[in-house]
């Protein structure tokens, strides 16, 4: 009688724990992702998540090729503005896909998804 | 009891296993800017790291030979001084590059590059010249202007060249046979958006390539690949509006000095070698949608997809299968060309 | 007798309080709103094994609401007292039927319910249903972090208190 308990118990907790862990494998499979990083020049100087829910934060990047300042909200992540001549880092807007980083290439700044691991993903985009 | 003991271990197990899963294969990135572009290199085996230290070193040395941003760089010099001595990959380059634009009957040309620096397209301060202006300048365009005698480089009749149409592609080809001479049997190379890999993925599977809408971050679709260069071309990287609200795209047409007006919107290019791919894509795209079914059809090699204005995707036989288009994207129809 | 079990339940409550403010301190281990040890959930499994039903719900209805006016706020304390809920619903009768031994069996089931209950509130409170997909990773953490309160607590009732 009580072994039986403690086999559905065990039975019951390896089942909740794979499902679990197989949840999580999908969940970090998706598009995009909970976390990002600013990249600059090729170290990654931030990594947090990818909204700010309430007051968005504020990150400046600055360095000897110049300054832009990356918003963190509700929405996500942009570069609110930079002293860049193109402006194409502010243009281009909030960072929406997994493998389209929003690049400053003047002051080498990346903003993208922290890799996760997945398939739905192309390993590369030509463009 | 046992089995206590047993589900116990089972739990461990898979928690080293979920954590391991990534880390088996060994695989190494660089992230570098050069060539006015912002690149990664992964390459995954023991010899990966090594190889890809190099790799980022010989990026930078092509840049540096091949820059016309650069005053010092050697297109520089032979661009302002009409001849100028040149190092054997340059040459190489430069061969390339002719051998190109005879295949292409001229649709790609780097001696457009006064009319690019005339639409302002060098510097961002965009303008539309005059058609006298234009006329002129065409003059200068013509890979026959080019010649090349034992280590030196001469223009005549004051053209000018820039290689940035198949400069990444040859560099992205250096690269990967680097890495291939350095014992390296998988590896996705992408500079600014030239798409390179060699073999398949680590798993063996092939490697997913997307290919960017020109209207936006979205995808077109997706290709898979193993060994092959995935390059595209479209007008939507640099693209102005006149004060008469023409939207002129960065590529120049060779024929017409004006940026390319045809139907033509997006062109990929799926090829062996990046060099070929990288000039193709701008070759096409001068070409437009008809010329360039025509022109695969001619000579094959290859494989192309190309967007047209009406949403329509002409895609070539040899890549249809591995084509996936995106759900939802801007892809209204596919449209295949057959042989 | 009374008295003895009024004052171990007075410390029992006091030390679930103290080990919840403690956590309350520790920086988070992982960047996921929910994920934290649970470490006071040791007391509530000790009560469980060592008291009634009804007195084990008392400490840890009196831990919540303590805990809350300890560094805690009305909608952390939503939260707890949900997971605390589901938690107490899967662990108590699991406690009546699973010798001590076993006790870590009833924990990972208890931290389990516990995110459930959790995701459950988050989701009626923000009204944002897309939240669910948080409940595999905060799951495989109660699991982790349910596996580690059970195995102290059956060390404690085994070794420090039965004795």
């Amino acid at each position: 009688m009580r072994n039986k308990t403690v086999r559905a118990c065990i039975f019951a907790v390896l089942a909740v724990f794979l499902l679990a862990l197989a949840g999580t494998v999908l969940t970090l499979r998706r598009d995009g992702g909970e976390s990002i990083e600013i990249v600059s020049d090729g170290t990654v100087v931030y990594s947090g998540p990818a909204k700010a829910e309430g007051e968005p934060v504020y990150v400046p990047v600055q360095t000897e090729r110049g300054m832009n300042l990356v918003r963190i909200d509700a929405e996500g992540v942009c570069v609110e503005s930079a002293d860049c001549p193109g402006q194409e880092c502010v243009s281009s807007g909030y960072l929406k896909s997994a493998y389209l980083p929003v690049v400053c290439l003047p002051h080498r700044l990346v903003i993208r998804f922290a890799k996760t691991p997945g398939e739905g993903a192309p390993d590369a985009v030509s463009e | 009891m046992k089995l206590n003991k047993i589900a116990l271990w089972g739990m461990a197990l898979l928690m080293a296993l979920s954590l391991s899963a990534c880390t088996k294969n060994k695989s190494e990135t660089r992230e570098l800017f050069a060539m006015d572009t912002y690149m990664t290199l992964t390459a995954c085996g023991d010899s990966a790291d090594k190889a890809l230290d190099d790799a980022v070193r010989l990026i930078n040395e092509n840049d540096a030979r091949w820059s016309v941003t650069r005053p010092e760089s050697e297109l520089s010099h032979l661009n302002a001084q009409k001849s100028a001595a040149v190092s054997e990959e340059t040459k190489r380059l430069l061969g390339r590059a002719s051998e190109m634009s005879a295949f292409t009957d001229g649709a790609f040309d780097p001696t457009v590059y006064p009319l690019v620096k005339a639409w302002g397209f060098t510097t961002g301060a965009h303008w539309v010249p005059g058609d006298s202006e234009i006329r002129s300048l065409l003059d200068l365009v013509g890979m026959e202007k080019l010649s090349l005698s034992g280590a030196e480089a001469s223009l005549s009749g004051g053209a000018q060249i820039d290689l940035g149409g198949i400069a990444k592609g040859y560099t992205g080809d250096m690269v990967l046979s680097l890495l291939r001479k350095a014992g390296v049997k998988s590896a996705i190379v992408n500079l600014g958006g030239n798409v390179q890999t060699l073999g398949s993925k680590p798993d063996g599977s092939a490697w997913r390539i997307g290919i960017r809408s020109p209207y936006g971050s979205s995808l077109l679709g997706t290709v898979e690949v193993r060994n092959m260069c995935v390059i595209t071309s479209g007008a939507y990287e640099r693209s102005f509006t006149a004060p008469d609200g023409t939207v002129y795209g960065h590529i120049i047409s060779p024929f017409t000095g004006r940026p390319v007006q045809n139907a033509c919107v997006s062109s990929t290019v799926v090829a062996e070698e990046g060099a070929t791919a990288d000039a193709l894509s701008t070759a096409l795209f001068v070409m437009g949608p008809e010329k360039a079914a025509e022109f695969w059809k001619a000579h094959g090699g290859f494989e192309f997809l190309m967007l047209d204005d009406q949403g329509t995707l002409y895609v070539t036989e040899g890549i249809l299968s591995s084509f996936t288009p995106a759900n939802g994207g801007d892809v209204k129809t596919v449209c295949e060309i057959k042989r | 007798m009374k008295t003895r079990k009024l004052t171990a339940m007075a410390l029992m409550t006091g030390a679930a309080l103290m080990i919840h403010y403690v956590e309350s301190l520790l920086p988070a281990l992982v960047p996921v709103p929910g994920v934290k040890p649970g470490l006071a959930n040791i007391v509530t499994l000790l009560a469980l094994y060592m008291f009634a039903p009804r007195d084990a719900l008392l400490i840890v209805a009196a831990r919540l609401i303590l805990g809350a006016f300890v560094g805690g706020s009305f909608s952390a304390l939503l939260y707890a007292a949900a997971g605390s809920a589901v938690s107490l619903a899967v662990m108590l009768p699991l406690s009546r039927v699973l010798p001590p031994r076993y006790m870590y069996l009833a924990s990972i089931l208890g931290a389990a319910g516990h995110n459930l209950g959790q995701i459950a509130v988050a989701v009626a409170v923000t009204r944002t249903p897309s939240l669910v997909v948080y409940l595999p990773v905060l799951t495989l953490s109660g699991c982790i972090a349910g596996a580690f309160t059970g195995f102290c607590a059956s060390f404690a009732y085994l070794r420090l208190i039965k004795k």
